[in-house]
Order: C-alpha cells, then sequence, then structure tokens
C-alpha cells in the first residue's frame, strides 16, 4: 500500500502519513430509535468502488478531511475540508 | 554551554570558525530552541503574506495550514509578537494565540547537502519546487511528526525542524546519524551567528 | 586455475581496462588478479573458471550463461553478501568471493549425486512426497542442506567494510542499510541507447530526470558492440549528430551528455525492483562495490552503508528496460560453455577475455551474425555456424566437449546461443500494462499503457525474432528454468497432472518462480504449455509479473534501524537517582528507584504504624516498599510529564466537551477540576482523565500516557465542521509534571509557592494558576494514590530545576521519588480503574463501576445511546462487572489470573497487588455479575490452586476519602 492522498493543506503525500477515520456518514439526532443507533454504529458500507472517508494528516496538518476514494483501485479523487456548518457536524 | 537567549545552550563543539566554514561546505545541525514560537488557530487572520514570512528580521510567520500558523521570533522580539498576536485574539471572533515555545525543539539543519540528510529522514517532497525557500511543509521526520521550516540563510539552504521536545534527543540522534555520510556535524550558537541570524 | 594471470591483450575495445593498478580478489581463498573494469565474473571467466554455481536441485555445474545479471549462473557470496550476481558487480581489492551450494568446491561437488536420482524428484515432488509432518521432519534437514543458494550470515552484513559494528551491523558510518526518498518529474529505468535518449530529452523540456540502470556503466547493448560503425540515426537533443560512431563510442557519448546535464540524476549499480501504488519505484542501489574506487578504499563523504533503498515518487515513467536473451531449449542446455550471445559480446569487448578457443554459433544467419565477426576478432576460431532447427544436444559432462546436430556431432568448447529477444516488460506489467503476443515480432509486446507511463527502445518492439520459440522435447535434461531445476519433462507431467494453465503450471512447477524470476524461461514454459495443450501463445497468455523483479535483501526494506523515544523533561533527574526504566508506548518512565540503604523509619520492616505485618517482604519488593511508605507515611514525588495535555479554548469549548465526554463539564466553575471519560459511540472507554476549567471559554485537559494523539484526533474529530469556536493545542511537550502527594505534602510546597494549600482556600479537585519556587504552575489538587496531593505542571525547561528544589524542601519531610510501580499500587488500594489496563476494548463505564462518569440527563453525547442499553443490561444480569477483591488467604494472584467458577474459567483479574494497609493481596477482576455483590465469594487460579476471593466495591484504603480532603 504506498497511494498518495492529497491532502487539502499539505498536497501530495504517502498514504502512511495519514490515518483513516471512518466512512462519512450521518449521527442519528439525540433519541433516535435504537435500530438508528445499532446501524450507524455498527453497520458498514464498505463499498468496493467509490466512496466518501474520513481521513486524519497525523504526520502533517493534522486536519480531519473528507476524501473521495475508490477503495478498489485506492485512486483518491477529491479531498476536501469539511464544511463549515454552524450547529452541525457533517459526521 | 552558555546563558544565550535567556537559555543553557553550547557555543561550540569546535572552533566555531571552524564550524562555520564546514557547514558552508557540507552540512551542520545546531539547537535553536530558544525561538519564541507562538501557534496562531482561526479563521479571519491573513498575515501580509500566506507563506512564510520575515517580518523585521526578528519575527517569522509560517501558514501551515487553513487557519494554522506559526510565528517565531527571537527573544527580544518575542513580547512584540505575542502583545501584537493578542491585540488580534480580542478583536477577532475566534483567534487563539499559544505560546508553544516549550512545546517544540528547534533544530536549524544548514548547509549545501542539507538537503540529501533530509531526504534520507522524510517522505515529503523537500526538492526546491516542493518546498522552496521560505515555503513550510509538516511531516514524519524520522517516524515523528515535524514542521519543517526552509529558510535559507543567503545562498546557503537551511531548514529549521521543529519537532516535540520529548522526542527531540531522538531526532537529533537520528538526523546525526542520517548526515554521517555528507559529513554533518553539530555547531553551536557562535556559528550559527556568523551563517547569519534568521528567525 | 587460481593463480594470478596476465592480463589480457592490450587495446580491446572495451577501453575500461586499461588501468595500471593491480587488484587482487580472493576466490574461495585464493587470490586472483583482476583489472579495473572487470567484473568479478570476468576476473575468474579469464583466470580459467568455468563453473560458476551448482544448481538448485541437481548440483549440475552451470556456467555464465547471460553475462548481463538476467540468469541465476553466476551467483555468488561476494563479500559476506549470498547470492551477488557476479557477472554485474564490478571487482575491488581484497574482494572476498565465495561459491555457493557446493561440497567441498564447484569442481567437483559430492552432491550432485542428486542428479542421479532425478528421478525420484518428479515435478510437485514436495506436494507428492511430504504428505505426513513425520516424514518432513526426518527430510527436512537434508533438503536444506541439498536445496537452495547461498547462505545467510549469522553475523550482520558488514563484511565490505573494516570493522563491522556490533550494534549497528554497520562499516562504522552509519547502518548498513540506508532508505532515502526522492521525488522527479521523470524516471527512466534503463541505461542504454533509448534511455540515455528519453533521459537527455526529458531534461531538455525542463523536466528534472532520474535514470536507474543496473549496469556497472551506462550505455546498454551499444557498450558491447564491435568497432564498426553502429547503425541508424543519432542526433542527439541538443542537436549533435552522432551518427556513424561505433557502439561503445556512441554509448561513452551519449553517457558523457547524460552525466553532465544537471537535471538527471544518475542511479548506477541500482536495479528497479518494482513498480507500486502512487507512482512509486523501489530502487536499490549497491554501495559498497558501487562507491569504491579503484584501489578498493571507500571514496571520501561517501556512506558506507552496503545497499540504500531509494523510494523513488515519480511524475512520469519511462520504461526503458530493453530485451533480453532467453535460453533456448535443448538437451543439455544448461552445461558450462554453453553461452547466450551478450555474455560471449561482454567477455570479448568489455573486458578483453577471450571467451573459448572453438566455437559453434547457432544463429539463423548463415554468417553468424555480429557475433561471428566479434569472436573472430577475440581469436576465436569458428568451428560452425548452424540454425537453430538442427542443434540436438549440447555434450560433455562439466563443461561443453561438442554438439550433436541432426547432421551429426561438432566438436567445440563454446556453443554461442542466439536466443529468442525478450522485451523486459516486468515494470510495464506491474504498471498495469497489458501484454500481447505479437505474431510478427514473435514477442509478447506491451499494449495499452497508464498515461504516465512511456515504453521506449526495445521494450516497446524488438527486431522480429526469426522463429517461434521452440518448445523442445519433452527430456529430463532440457531445462526451461535454471534458477529451479525444472525441465520440460518437469512441464509435460504437470500439463499431464492437470496444470494446463499458464498460472497453475507456475505454481505447481515453480517455473518463473526463481531468482530470475521468469527472464530465462518465461517465453519457453508458455511455448511448453501452448504445445502440450495445443493452444496458441496468445490464448495461453504469461504469468503475472510482481515486484520485486529480482531479489532483493531483507535488510534493504528493513532499513535503519530507528525507532523514536519519547524522555520527559526530567529524565536526568531519574537517571541521577538510578532508577530502573520501563517502555511505556514510547515513553520512558522510571519503574522504580533503587531501595535506599537505611532510610529513616522504612528500613525493611520497618519501625512505624499500623501495617506492620510481617509478610510484607514475601510479597512486596523492599523498593516498592520503601516508595510506597515514603508516599502513605510522609510525602512521595512521582514524574507524570507523560500525561497528554491539551490546551482547549473558544467559546464552544463547553459545547464541544459536553458532547464528547461522558460527564457535564460546561456547568464546571472556574477553577474546579472533574475527572472525566471518553466513550465511542458503541459506549465503549475510550480514555479517561482530568478537565479544568480555567476560565470561560479556556479548559486544560490531562489524558493517560500514550493516548494524547489519540485523545485529540477525537475531540478534532467531533468538532470537524461543526462550525463551532473552538481549538484544540497540544502542549504535552511543553509541560514538565509531577505529583507531590503524602500527608507532608502541603508542608513540603509551602515553603515553595505564596499560594494557600489549606483546604479552605485550595480544596480538593480544584486547581490554581500558582508561582511555585518562581516557576509559572498549574496546581491541580486531585488524588489519585490516595494521600493529599498537587500535580504540577510547567515549563518543561524549568524540569530539572523544581524537581531538584522539591526534593530539597521535601528532605525535612522524608520525601521520596517514587515509580510507576509503586503507583499502582497505590492506586490500586483506592480502586481507581486504569483505562486500558483494567478495561479493554469491549469494556463500557455500567460494567466497570464506572456509572458515575455518564450524565445520562444530558441531552446527548457520544456513546449514551448505548451507555443506556448497557444500563439496562445491568438489571438482567447478563454481562460481566469489574469489581474490587481481597483474597482470603496469603496468596498473591498474577495480573491476568483466571477467575474460576462452577469449574469453569468465568473472568480474569486485569490488577492484583499485595496491599501493605489490608495485608492481603487485593485487586480488580472482571467476573459474573451474579457474583458480583458485596461479600460474595469467587475462586482465583493461583499457582495451580484455586484461592478464594471476596468481592468489594468500596476503595481499600481510606474508603471515605478523607484522607484526600485533609
Amino acid at each position: 500500500m504506498s497511494f498518495l492522498i492529497p491532502c487539502p493543506n499539505c498536497g501530495e503525500r504517502s498514504v502512511y502519513e495519514f490515518r483513516f477515520g471512518a466512512e462519512v456518514k450521518s449521527r442519528p439526532s439525540a433519541g433516535s430509535p435504537s435500530e438508528d443507533w445499532l446501524r450507524y454504529t455498527y453497520v458498514k458500507q464498505n463499498e468496493s468502488g467509490v466512496q466518501k472517508e474520513w481521513w486524519y494528516h497525523r504526520m502533517g496538518c493534522r486536519q480531519w478531511f473528507i476524501a473521495v476514494r475508490n477503495t478498489a483501485t485506492n485512486e483518491v479523487l477529491s479531498t476536501s475540508l469539511p464544511e463549515e456548518k454552524p450547529g452541525g457536524t457533517s459526521s | 554551554m552558555e546563558t544565550y537567549q535567556g537559555w543553557e545552550m553550547p557555543r561550540e563543539f569546535r572552533p566555531a570558525a571552524e564550524e562555520a566554514a564546514h557547514v558552508r561546505s557540507a552540512a551542520g545541525l545546531c539547537d535553536v530552541s530558544w525561538l519564541v514560537k507562538l501557534d496562531v488557530k482561526g479563521r479571519g487572520w491573513t498575515p501580509a503574506s500566506s507563506a512564510g514570512h520575515t517580518l523585521d528580521g526578528t519575527v517569522s510567520r509560517w501558514r501551515l495550514a487553513a487557519g494554522h500558523w506559526l510565528v517565531l521570533a527571537r527573544p527580544e522580539g518575542g513580547a512584540g509578537a505575542l502583545e501584537g498576536l493578542q491585540a488580534a485574539e480580542r478583536q477577532l471572533p475566534c483567534l487563539h494565540v499559544t505560546d508553544v515555545t516549550s512545546v517544540y525543539c528547534a533544530l536549524l539543519l544548514a548547509g549545501p547537502r542539507s538537503r540529501d540528510v533530509l531526504e534520507k529522514l522524510t517522505s515529503a517532497d523537500v526538492s526546491d519546487s516542493g518546498l522552496p525557500n521560505q515555503g513550510a511543509a509538516q511531516a514524519g521526520l524520522a517516524h515523528v511528526h515535524a514542521a519543517i521550516l526552509r529558510e535559507d540563510r543567503g545562498p546557503l539552504p537551511a531548514y529549521l525542524l521543529l519537532v516535540r521536545r520529548d522526542v527531540a534527543e531522538s531526532v537529533w540522534d537520528a538526523v546525526n546519524e542520517a548526515g554521517g555520510e555528507y559529513g554533518l556535524i553539530p555547531f553551536g550558537f557562535s556559528a550559527a551567528e556568523h551563517l547569519g541570524a534568521g528567525v | 586455475m587460481a593463480h594470478p594471470v596476465d592480463p589480457s591483450p592490450p587495446g580491446h575495445p572495451g577501453g575500461a581496462s586499461e588501468g595500471v593498478c593491480p587488484i587482487t580478489i580472493f576466490f574461495d581463498g585464493k587470490p586472483i588478479s583482476a583489472q579495473p573494469g572487470d567484473t568479478v565474473a570476468s576476473a575468474l571467466y579469464r583466470c580459467g573458471v568455468r563453473i560458476f554455481s551448482r544448481s538448485f536441485k541437481y548440483h549440475r555445474p552451470r556456467g555464465l550463461l547471460c553475462g548481463s545479471g538476467h540468469c541465476p549462473n553466476c551467483l555468488m557470496t561476494v563479500d559476506g553478501i549470498p547470492n551477488v550476481r557476479t557477472c554485474i558487480t564490478r571487482v575491488h581489492d581484497g574482494q572476498k568471493v565465495r561459491h555457493q551450494n557446493a561440497t567441498p568446491s564447484l569442481e567437483n561437488d559430492w552432491l550432485s549425486v542428486s542428479g542421479f536420482f532425478s528421478w525420484l524428484m518428479p515435478v510437485g515432488f514436495y506436494y507428492k512426497t511430504f504428505t505426513h509432518p513425520l516424514v518432513w521432519r526426518g527430510v527436512e534437514p537434508l533438503i536444506r542442506k541439498v536445496a537452495g543458494l547461498g547462505e545467510v550470515s549469522p553475523e550482520p552484513a558488514a563484511d565490505a567494510g573494516s570493522e563491522s559494528h556490533p550494534e549497528h551491523g554497520s562499516t562504522g558510518a552509519g547502518p548498513a542499510y540506508a532508505h532515502i526518498f526522492w521525488h522527479t518529474e521523470v524516471a527512466v529505468v534503463g541505461g542504454g541507447p533509448a534511455g540515455l535518449l528519453a533521459a537527455l530529452q526529458a531534461a531538455r523540456s525542463g523536466g528534472r530526470v532520474v535514470l536507474i540502470d543496473d549496469q556497472p556503466e551506462l550505455g546498454g547493448h551499444l557498450r558491447f558492440q564491435g568497432k564498426g560503425r553502429h547503425s541508424g540515426e543519432w542526433v542527439m537533443p541538443d542537436g549533435q549528430d552522432l551518427s556513424g560512431l561505433s557502439g561503445p563510442d556512441l554509448a561513452r557519448k551519449m553517457a558523457e551528455q547524460v552525466v553532465k546535464e544537471p537535471r538527471i540524476r544518475v542511479l548506477q549499480d541500482s536495479t528497479c525492483f518494482g513498480l507500486y501504488e502512487g507512482r512509486l519505484l523501489g530502487v536499490l542501489q549497491k554501495l559498497a562495490g558501487g562507491q569504491r574506487t579503484a584501489n578498493g578504499s571507500p571514496s571520501a563523504g561517501h556512506s558506507q552503508a552496503l545497499e540504500r533503498l531509494i523510494y523513488l515518487r515519480t511524475q512520469r515513467l519511462v520504461v526503458a528496460t530493453g530485451a533480453y536473451e532467453a535460453l533456448p531449449l535443448f538437451e543439455n542446455n544448461d552445461l558450462p560453455g554453453v553461452m547466450l550471445r551478450s555474455a560471449a559480446q561482454r567477455l570479448a569487448h568489455l573486458h578483453g577475455v577471450q571467451p573459448g578457443k572453438r566455437a559453434v554459433i547457432v544463429s539463423e544467419q548463415a554468417d553468424g551474425g555480429p557475433v561471428a565477426a566479434d569472436l573472430k576478432v577475440a581469436g576465436v576460431e569458428i568451428e560452425a555456424v548452424i540454425p537453430r532447427r538442427e542443434l540436438v544436444s549440447a555434450l560433455g559432462r562439466k563443461h561443453i566437449k561438442g554438439i550433436r546436430t541432426t547432421r551429426g556431432d561438432l566438436a567445440c568448447d563454446l556453443l554461442v546461443l542466439e536466443g529468442d529477444r525478450v522485451p523486459d516488460a516486468g515494470l510495464i506489467a506491474q504498471a498495469g500494462g497489458s501484454l500481447r503476443w505479437e505474431e510478427g515480432q514473435r514477442a509478447f509486446l506491451p499494449g495499452e499503457m497508464p498515461p504516465f507511463v512511456t515504453v521506449v527502445g526495445e521494450a516497446a518492439g524488438i527486431q522480429p525474432n526469426p522463429e517461434a520459440p521452440l518448445p523442445g522435447p519433452c527430456s529430463k535434461k532440457t531445462f526451461v528454468c535454471v534458477c529451479e531445476d525444472v525441465t520440460v519433462k518437469d512441464l509435460c507431467d504437470a500439463v499431464q497432472e492437470g496444470f494446463d494453465h499458464i498460472q497453475t503450471l507456475k505454481r505447481y512447477s515453480t517455473v518463473t518462480m526463481g531468482p530470475c524470476q521468469g527472464r530465462m524461461c518465461q517465453l519457453s514454459s508458455i511455448a511448453v504449455c501452448a504445445r502440450q495443450t495445443g493452444r496458441a501463445m496468445e490464448q495461453t497468455g504469461t504469468t503475472t509479473s510482481r515486484p520485486p523483479t529480482l531479489p532483493i535483501s531483507l535488510g534493504s526494506l528493513a532499513g535503519p534501524r530507528h525507532h523514536p523515544v519519547r524522555r520527559t523533561p526530567l529524565h536526568p533527574c531519574h537517571e541521577a537517582l538510578g532508577c530502573t526504566w520501563m517502555d511505556m508506548g514510547d515513553w520512558k518512565r522510571p519503574h522504580h528507584y533503587p531501595a535506599p540503604a537505611a532510610e529513616p523509619g522504612a528500613s525493611g520492616h520497618g519501625a512505624t504504624p499500623a501495617h506492620t505485618s510481617t509478610s510484607h517482604s514475601h510479597h512486596l519488593p523492599t523498593f516498592v516498599e520503601a516508595e510506597y511508605r515514603a508516599v502513605r507515611e510522609r510525602v512521595g514525588i512521582i514524574d507524570v510529564s507523560t500525561l497528554g495535555r491539551l490546551d482547549v479554548r473558544g467559546k464552544d469549548a463547553p459545547k464541544l466537551l459536553d458532547k464528547v465526554y461522558t460527564n457535564r463539564l460546561s456547568d464546571m466553575k472556574l477553577g474546579r477540576v472533574r475527572h472525566a471519560a471518553l466513550c465511542d459511540e458503541a459506549g465503549i472507554l475510550l480514555d479517561d482523565g482530568t478537565v479544568s476549567r480555567l476560565a470561560e471559554d479556556h479548559y486544560f485537559i490531562t489524558t493517560s500516557t500514550g493516548n494524547i494523539e489519540f485523545v485529540q484526533q477525537w475531540l478534532e474529530w467531533w468538532m470537524a465542521g461543526a462550525g463551532w469556536c473552538v481549538h484544540v493545542t497540544n502542549v504535552t511537550g511543553g509541560l514538565a509534571a509531577v505529583n507531590v502527594a503524602g500527608p507532608k505534602a502541603r508542608e513540603t510546597l509551602a515553603g515553595l509557592t505564596g499560594t494557600s494549600l489549606e483546604t479552605a482556600a485550595f480544596p480538593y479537585m480544584n486547581c490554581r494558576q500558582a508561582d511555585v519556587g518562581g516557576v509559572p504552575c498549574l496546581m491541580l489538587r486531585i488524588g489519585f494514590v490516595g494521600e493529599t496531593g498537587w500535580e504540577l505542571h510547567f515549563p518543561a525547561e524549568y524540569g530539572e530545576y523544581l524537581w531538584d528544589l522539591v526534593m530539597k524542601e521535601g528532605q525535612p519531610f522524608g520525601i521520596g521519588a517514587f515509580g510507576v510501580e509503586t503507583q499502582r499500587l497505590l492506586r490500586l488500594e483506592k480502586k481507581h480503574v486504569i483505562v486500558g489496563v483494567d478495561t479493554d476494548a469491549t469494556s463500557n463505564p455500567m460494567d466497570a463501576d464506572m456509572a458515575w462518569v455518564a450524565k445520562l440527563d444530558k441531552e446527548d453525547f457520544i456513546g449514551k445511546a448505548a451507555i443506556l442499553r448497557f444500563q439496562a443490561r445491568l438489571a438482567t444480569g447478563q454481562s460481566e462487572r469489574l469489581v474490587g477483591f481481597v483474597m482470603e488467604d496469603d496468596s498473591v494472584p498474577l495480573d491476568g489470573s483466571a477467575v474460576v467458577h462452577g469449574g469453569r474459567p468465568a473472568g480474569r483479574v486485569t490488577s492484583c497487588r499485595f496491599s501493605p494497609s489490608i495485608g492481603r493481596g487485593i485487586g480488580l477482576a472482571w467476573i459474573p455479575s451474579a457474583l458480583a455483590h458485596a461479600g460474595r465469594h469467587f475462586s482465583i487460579h493461583v499457582n495451580g490452586q484455586l484461592g478464594q476471593a471476596r468481592v468489594t466495591f468500596q476503595p481499600f484504603y481510606d474508603p471515605e476519602g478523607k484522607r484526600l480532603r485533609m
């Protein structure tokens, strides 16, 4: 595994500088039914193909960002810093 | 060991003139941890230049990431820099300045072979196009996080390496080991002054 | 052989051998003189060595075959490094060369008898024979002796240098293996004419170029061509016309231009062994030989490493790997004296060595082509030129004596073969390019390529091979694969046994899997497979090329040994006290300090209070007892600088912390400290620590040792994109920290600070910013060890100063430093759980008896939904619970001991120590919730017996916590 990730801050770097976070999904609101929480906590898409993911540049800018990656080829199609949405988190 | 800039620092390991000449022809490593280091986080603060920028010879500003800067100052400029930033902190809605002088060790890696040494320690691109003079990069260095700030002394390539204090000895050893084949030597503050101050 | 012999006739076209420096190398201990420019193999050949190795399985004699680093025949141990391709390894004075895989010598190898038993070793021998482990156990040592290549020396790879360094396996100037990371716009693999031209062109258009060549000199096949004019137009990118020069002159001129060009970095003696994701090339550069001057001394300023692994990231890749010749199939095609054209030309032209006296050339050209002229110039008599179809077998035992053709026998001592040209396509396949069979050129050629790859020169297309590769007879003496001794018969049998796909045929027979990675055998194995299955070459297809394309040493992949070590600012203080170190993650921490010889009130079973049971010494090391007593009876000091420290600022800081921590932290008053825990969405405990509120919008957080990076990332993840005003800064490295605790802690510190430490002014679970001995400190009054105490956080550079000051101030009170072991005992007596020691990746706060950390009336926090479910489950009695226990007998179970219930394992002990205050073993254990009632007994497995333990939910020491609040 030696693919490159274009960090929105630092540019293209080796994947070893990064930490994989999780698939991007939205968190149920407080008081949602148990099933929603179970699905959110335990069920992963594990897409074989393009998926949106959280990555953290631990050896670089130390910021979280979102990457669109093809998990089958490890091609990173795009990366971006999370949008600043007052009051809501995009995870 | 002598008091320098308010810190106990090594003056020289061998005669300073010899050290300076060696650094000019090969490479050298100097502990410049006495630098005042200020961590600036927040949106809305836009310094004059987005890249590394030396203000008046005592203060320099480096953009590390979106909303994240590092300000370095010689001790005589440190208080002024901190005051200026604290004033900005009060004016802007969400700007925070943290004095991280003790958090980071600063090592000055200088000399024509300094890039060769660096290439053995980091997988980031430190070529002239990857890290031009006045450029800043954060990257793994000898397996730890580092800020690599390029600040040439005239024609002499030079890099400031900022690593966390608790791993600094380990990094010092790693740089010395990697530099062995390029003739890297440790040098003291006296030779560093010969090479030109920098901030 | 083996006597220094005269250098070859002067003025041979190689030109590289004109030096006067005498070089002596040692072959199996015997001195051999060599010339500058020689390779190890050419020097040996000149001295009459003809057998260079013994084959892998049958120990058949093998001679120089390809001469260009593509086959396994010349592998020897050079300067202690096994399996070196001697035909492309330069000589240096004093070089030590040893043969491999033959006893006692290459000439007379006892093990060659194994060849007579080849009928016992059919294809798939291992799979068919070793079907029972006992058989394998009996035969394994024998097979290890008989089969194989060179042996790895048990000594570190340092033979090449003068003195080896015992620790680093180095030659005194750094480790034996170096790593370096390069970035370039263009990488050109191959230093032949196509590669040189591509490099010059790329540099001319402004790119930075790295040129990689595995040969000692640039120029590729031009170097060993005859003196005649080299065909074709050769106009350099700078307009210089080099047409009309001879091959070697052309090579020299082009190489000069390349070396002169500042944009091109040239890597010689370097093998590009693979192309990986992210346009990463793995390049292994030989240094010990390559960077030595002719007289053998390492040149100044150069690495003393043996090999350097270059991680080369490139924007564009030019594959100019050229083509090589494959070994044609006929009986005894592996006999020494059977040589591919490239080897004969190299010997003659590069090294001035006569390859033989009397040669037969196998060529489709009636006059034998250029090689015939080359051999004549070298003084070789040409016996005959025959087309390949007529060749039946080579004759001879240890060396060729003649050949059998369809028209009769011919005598010769050299058989030069025009092999099939095969484009070197390993990198092309790894780049994701396709290979297709071209009937016209009778070769597999690159098809579709990814956009960043260009293929030039012979790798892209060759002069058509005159004939399709001949599969040869199904004979036991016709070798397809010289690496692994796979014969045509083996392949025929394997196909018959059902392994008729080229991929399964490869795995079953090991063809293409040896050190040459299929260079000699891929084409012919495909031809055999195609014939035996009645398919076309195209349908049969190729095997998959994977990195590494050539064998590389494991040491080069491992690289220099370097692991970061974290030291606290107080490291020298502990060293001065002679502490015993322990590793905690990357940190060095004092496990304990040496027990004082005679300390007032603490020597052995000492004088003082409550717990003077003589059983102490059975269970408690004296050093722990001394440290323990200092804290419980007087005052102790411990370095806690390894705690993670975070500075959290911004008006939304309370919001963030309330969301992420299970406790409520937004309602904390200024100057208060709270214990707080983190859980994930599954309700699993991640970390705990203290949170201090310094201002409305300013918190100071501690995390457990080694968890700082994680906690920072966790906090920042939950605020990412939220648009909140909050910033988290890791200040761990900047702060030293000590915990000063014990009944005399207040007296000790009071002399150093003007801040009142009286409980009324500075109560338990409060913090103050204070000046201590002139050092600005953040003081937290907390009680991990169960005594009145303060945790002091202060700038790292004052670490030693303040430690010494506190030690001096505390001396009248009998202060003692304590290490991690004593701290663990002290906290265990308070029944404090250490997250990660007493909990694991399945532990939640409800079951861990830490329900108080979770404020379930908060609207939301990370993990709340899961913790609610765990709370509900508590009532059902289906969970495991973490409880405290006291042993009913004298035993002290080890950490990790099994809890036994109903004769079956039912839980485990996470921490257990002898408690001086109770006089019994105490600990924490996970047990079934049915047993988790105060006073209930359960059994623990101790030393093969069952010890009785009693459940308790109270702290073992000072259950009301009075001492903390004094």
